[in-house]
């Protein structure tokens, strides 16, 4: 077999009766390529992965964790003076706008972290912030800390670290990601890691706590499912 | 670690690709997105790894193939069946010639739903992506000749569901 093999939509017309069959179904099939809409939706979801392609996504997300983080971020980040966007430092600043002076705030929380997603959503209309024009706005946008940088990487090793096997460093990870970015685009990805966490270090109380705060914060989230599995088979 | 611009390339060159492949490798629809989003997570963090450009598509592939198992093991443990899984019931003795393309997507699915994850994802990177085989064995992260291997024995399976396939009364 030096040329490859032939691929079942170049078979000869005499091909056996299935050949025929999927020959047909396979030339039927549609393109299925997501529209220009679509792959910009995901562009805003993505966020700072996409890098420049979000630049011109629509300000609203879809997306219900962008809009529930997103909102409460807007609302958390108030009191901050921020830096311009830190965690898109990747992309070309095209954009003569000169740089916000920083304060780099140690830590402003007036009130305990209580974040309230319902509340956010209902008292703050939501929008992507990075995703707005760049042009002529002097404003301070309200977005994550400065100190949340590379936030995925961080909860990418929290994850690794739990697959490991070390769950206790994998929910140190979370504090730490918790800590820096208490409004980051992963949120979930991060309480998910610390549930399962918990779990593993028979924390169980705590996993459950946990986990009803989760699907009752964000209830349409991916992860519910795999959360509530995990509180069911621990427990009380 | 300014890897954004790169990110952002794949994301536009691959990005339609990635999404479409995902389904195909029978990513419920619904979590097609979400996995949509791991598979750019995990391209962010591999970038390094990558250093041929004209392995990028099995590159991105074989990220996206090892997403979608995941995802479909976590769906098939949990057991649920929505609603929108439900598939709409197609008279197999219809000709593929008068089917809608999407009712030609789902009878292509419910076959390919009978593979195996390596056996489904060598069929579909060499038959539906028209991938070289190279680039498939690139992708499974297998030697070619084991690449071949699948295809032939992907092949065999796919023909036999056809066969069940056809001679169903009533699909599903």
């Amino acid at each position: 077999m030096s040329r490859g093999p032939t691929r079942i939509t170049d078979l000869a017309k005499d091909a056996s009766p299935e050949d025929a069959f999927l020959r047909s179904l396979i030339r039927r099939q549609p393109e299925d390529l997501p529209s220009d809409a679509k792959m910009q939706e995901l562009a805003t979801r993505l966020g700072p992965i996409a890098g420049s392609s979000t630049k011109s996504a629509p300000l609203v997300s879809g997306w219900r964790w962008l809009f529930v983080v997103a909102a409460s971020g807007a609302l958390a980040a108030l009191p901050i003076v921020v830096r311009t966007q830190a965690h898109t430092a990747g992309e070309p600043s095209s954009s003569p706008a000169p740089v916000v002076s920083v304060i780099p705030a140690p830590v402003v929380t007036s009130a305990p972290a209580t974040p309230s997603a319902e509340t956010a959503v209902n008292a703050v209309p939501s929008m992507f912030v990075d995703s707005l024009p760049t042009a002529n706005t002097e404003r301070v946008r309200p977005t994550a800390t400065p100190t949340c940088t590379n936030e995925i990487e961080l909860v990418d090793r929290a994850d690794a670290t739990l697959r490991a096997g070390d769950a206790k460093r994998a929910l140190e990870l979370t504090r730490e990601h918790g800590a820096r970015c208490p409004n980051g685009s992963f949120v979930q990805e991060r309480e998910r890691v610390a549930i399962e966490a918990l779990a593993l270090l028979g924390e169980g109380e705590m996993m459950r706590t946990r986990a009803k705060a989760f699907e009752l914060r964000f209830p349409s989230s991916p992860h519910v499912r795999r959360i509530r599995n995990l509180a069911s088979s621990n427990p009380e | 670690m300014s890897s954004s611009e790169d990110v952002a390339a794949i994301f536009r060159e691959q990005g339609p690709y990635a999404h479409r492949i995902l389904r195909r490798l029978g990513v419920h629809p619904s979590d097609v997105d979400d996995a949509f989003q791991e598979v750019f997570v995990v391209i962010h963090r591999r970038l390094g790894e990558l250093r041929r450009r004209d392995s990028l598509r099995a590159w991105v592939y074989g990220i996206c193939i090892r997403v979608a198992a995941r995802h479909r093991q976590i769906r098939n443990s949990s057991r649920e069946v929505a609603a929108e899984e439900a598939a709409e019931p197609v008279d197999p003795t219809t000709p593929v010639e008068s089917l809608s393309e999407k009712q030609a997507r789902e009878v292509l699915h419910t076959i390919l739903d009978q593979l195996d994850e390596d056996k489904r994802a060598v069929f579909v990177l060499f038959e539906l992506e028209q991938l070289e085989m190279h680039e498939v064995a690139q992708s499974l992260e297998v030697p070619v000749p084991t690449a071949y291997s699948r295809l032939r024995a992907a092949r065999a399976e796919v023909d036999e569901a056809v066969r069940r396939y056809r001679a169903r009364k009533e699909f599903k």
